[in-house]
């Protein structure tokens, strides 16, 4: 018979801590053989399994493929307009990777989605604007995939980030806050550099410089403490 | 009831919210179980579940779509009993399990059966399980009689037992309002999918009694206002506004109505705490819920409740509107607004009276409420002897509540033994 030391609860024979403090069962006579002592509960849960979810991607994926087959063959066969179908088989890609592709996985697989995400998007602009106005592919190469790469590693980092510890929600929209004020600068420097889009880039600096002006009222927010209470007070959800 | 002695049965008024509500990660599932003096017996379990079953007819069936509403119907196949598992009342899919309602599991000495609440509350699956447990001690070759929650293997099942209480007794003309705010909840870390924490406390009935009486409260309210007070302190602690906390406590209406029925036959009241009211010590906690309960837990008022809650059915819109449509609607609101409006649930069976000769094969009842989706702190107590057992259940990984609920009795002078699922 064993008490727990903080919580003065007596514990089971076969348990070897605290289930209500995780302190340790210590038995001082430890060298003397005691007899095995069954557990409480069983040891095995039962996970059922996710057939379910799986099976319900795959009507919608084969629902998804349906139109775009029909509309392949009729592209096909009625070839004068052009490879019109592209559009609806990069549009059901990206739908499809972006809805579906998530359910056939057991677990939450973040970096993938991400990188799956990604190279979805990038092809689908590629798709919906290069196909249809071939001489403008430098604008694809210069600004368009250098933007969505850069957006797409400020939301990788920002998940490295979250999930190694968990953060404060003052500091997360702090740097959510960063991170949109630099993706204006960055859109707004790569449409001046490469497009001559002046404009561009001033209202990039001006939400550049509004950003940083939230990140400094958030970032004083979140080294007081009072003002941190107060803030999570109002904003409580 | 109009079809007593077919082979198919209406849900019973509660029971018709449940399965629009079951998902793939949520059912509302509870556990009675009984442990005995003797390693279980899975052949002789096997062999007496299914003679209890016949005396069981709304426990032997399986849930199946009507046009509008769900219905149940007597299942063909044999029922079957299974080890144990660590997740116990983990989410029930009315396709396994050969479309039976109910799972009953063996472990070493305990038996152990996982209800769907659409078959029965709390009383009635207590009803089920000692009637079980009764006719394995006698396969077991114990001579065993009948009494108490043991019923009589050769009377025949009663229309009283297999009728729908809520129809025959609710007639109030008084209005109830069950719009309430979002309340406060202890929040954690989850466990993964399917996995629930359960702590069972053991102690001795006549101690904790006691330990109310000195407060001068019953059991349920000494329960509940520690559960209040648990969840006040704690977000005093936290950083955050102050919300309001409730508590939702079961009622078996058998107490208060002449019913002998073997289905659902409760109804939920709610005690309350407003932090914004002020600063409460424990013994003004304890004269809230002892004032609030004795408002609420009365038979007119009961009446009400459970009149609002038929006055759905017998919407005449509602009852056209197909089947596939309501469980949408229902599903949808439940995913919405699930748990929201209670900060924990205490549920007390009370104590479970036995035939005489049953006693000394007997260790101790246990009563497990299902895993919630958002309360840390859901409460289940049962008696059988001077044994009572207290279990929470808790989603989160935290032990805070269980470990503040059962040191809190250590320091009141009863003696609590720990068993846990936790690794």
């Amino acid at each position: 018979m064993s008490y727990c030391v903080h919580c003065g609860v007596e514990l089971d024979a076969s348990a070897a801590r605290c289930a209500l403090c995780g302190t340790p069962v210590v038995d001082p006579l430890e060298s003397v053989p005691q007899p095995q002592q069954t557990a409480p509960f069983a040891e095995t849960p039962f996970v059922p399994k996710h057939m379910r979810r799986r099976f319900v991607a795959y009507i919608i994926s084969v629902v998804m493929l349906i139109p775009n087959i029909v509309c392949s063959l009729a592209n096909a066969i009625f070839y004068a307009d052009g490879f019109w179908s592209f559009y609806i088989n990069a549009t059901s890609l990206l739908l499809w990777v972006v809805f579906v592709f998530p359910f056939f996985t057991k677990k939450l697989r973040p970096y993938l989605m991400w990188a799956f995400d990604t190279v979805a998007i990038a092809f689908y602009i590629f798709f919906f604007f290069v196909m249809r106005y071939e001489t403008r592919a430098s604008w694809y190469y210069e600004s368009a995939i250098p933007i969505v790469l850069f957006i797409a590693f400020q939301i990788l980092f920002y998940m490295i980030w979250v999930r190694r510890k968990k953060r404060h929600w003052v500091l997360q929209t702090a740097v959510i806050d960063f991170n949109i004020g630099l993706a204006a600068l960055v859109i707004g420097s790569i449409l001046q550099i490469n497009r001559n889009f002046t404009k561009a880039f001033y209202v990039g600096v001006i939400i550049f410089i509004s950003c940083i002006v939230l990140l400094a009222f958030l970032i004083y927010c979140y080294s007081s403490k009072h003002m941190r209470a107060w803030l999570t007070k109002k904003f409580y959800v | 009831m109009k079809n007593a002695g077919q082979d198919w049965y209406q849900l019973d008024n509660a029971a018709k919210i449940f399965p629009g509500q079951n998902s793939r990660t949520w059912s509302n599932v509870f556990r009675v179980g009984v442990e005995l003096q003797k390693k279980v017996d899975p052949l002789l379990l096997k062999t007496a579940l299914n003679q209890v079953l016949d005396r069981f007819p709304t426990f032997d069936v399986r849930l199946k779509h009507g046009l509008f509403w769900h219905y149940f119907e007597k299942n063909p196949h044999e029922a079957d009993v299974q080890p144990d598992v660590k997740n116990i009342c983990y989410r029930i899919n009315f396709k396994e399990n050969r479309g039976f309602l109910f799972r009953v599991y063996y472990h070493d000495k305990r038996i152990a059966v996982d209800f769907f609440h659409a078959l029965g509350d709390g009383y009635a699956n207590t009803v089920f399980v000692s009637t079980l447990v009764a006719q394995y001690l006698r396969l077991c070759g114990a001579e065993i009689g009948c009494g108490g929650a043991v019923l009589d293997l050769n009377d025949e099942p009663t229309a009283e037992e297999q009728s729908d209480a809520y129809r025959q007794y609710a007639d109030s003309k008084a209005k109830y309002d069950r719009r309430d705010k979002n309340m406060y909840h202890a929040q954690g870390i989850k466990e993964g999918s399917h996995l629930c924490n359960y702590t069972i406390g053991v102690m001795s009935a006549s101690q904790l009694n006691e330990a109310a009486k000195r407060c001068g409260a019953t059991l349920t309210e000494f329960l509940a206002a520690q559960l209040l007070d648990i969840h006040y302190q704690k977000q005093l602690r936290e950083e955050k506004k102050q919300k309001e906390l409730c508590i939702q406590i079961p009622v078996d209406l058998r107490r208060h109505f002449p019913s002998k029925t073997l289905r659902n036959f409760v109804v939920c009241i709610r005690v309350k705490l407003n932090p914004a009211m002020g600063d409460y010590t424990f013994e003004e906690i304890l004269r809230q819920v002892q004032l609030q309960m004795k408002l609420q837990n009365e038979p007119k008022f009961l009446n009400s409740m459970m009149t609002q809650n038929m006055k759905v059915e017998r919407n005449v819109a509602l009852r056209a509107t197909p089947l596939w449509l309501k469980d949408l609607v229902v599903g949808i609101s439940f995913a919405i607004t699930a748990e929201q409006t209670t900060t924990a649930l205490l549920s007390n069976i009370g104590k479970v009276e036995l035939p005489p000769e049953m006693y000394p094969y007997i260790e101790k009842y246990m009563f497990f409420t299902g895993p919630g989706q958002r309360n840390g702190g859901r409460c289940g107590v049962i008696s059988c002897g001077d044994t009572l057992c207290l279990t929470v259940s808790n989603c989160y990984r935290e032990t805070e509540i269980e470990r503040e609920l059962f040191t809190r009795l250590v320091k009141l002078g009863v003696h609590v033994k720990i068993e846990s699922n936790r690794v």
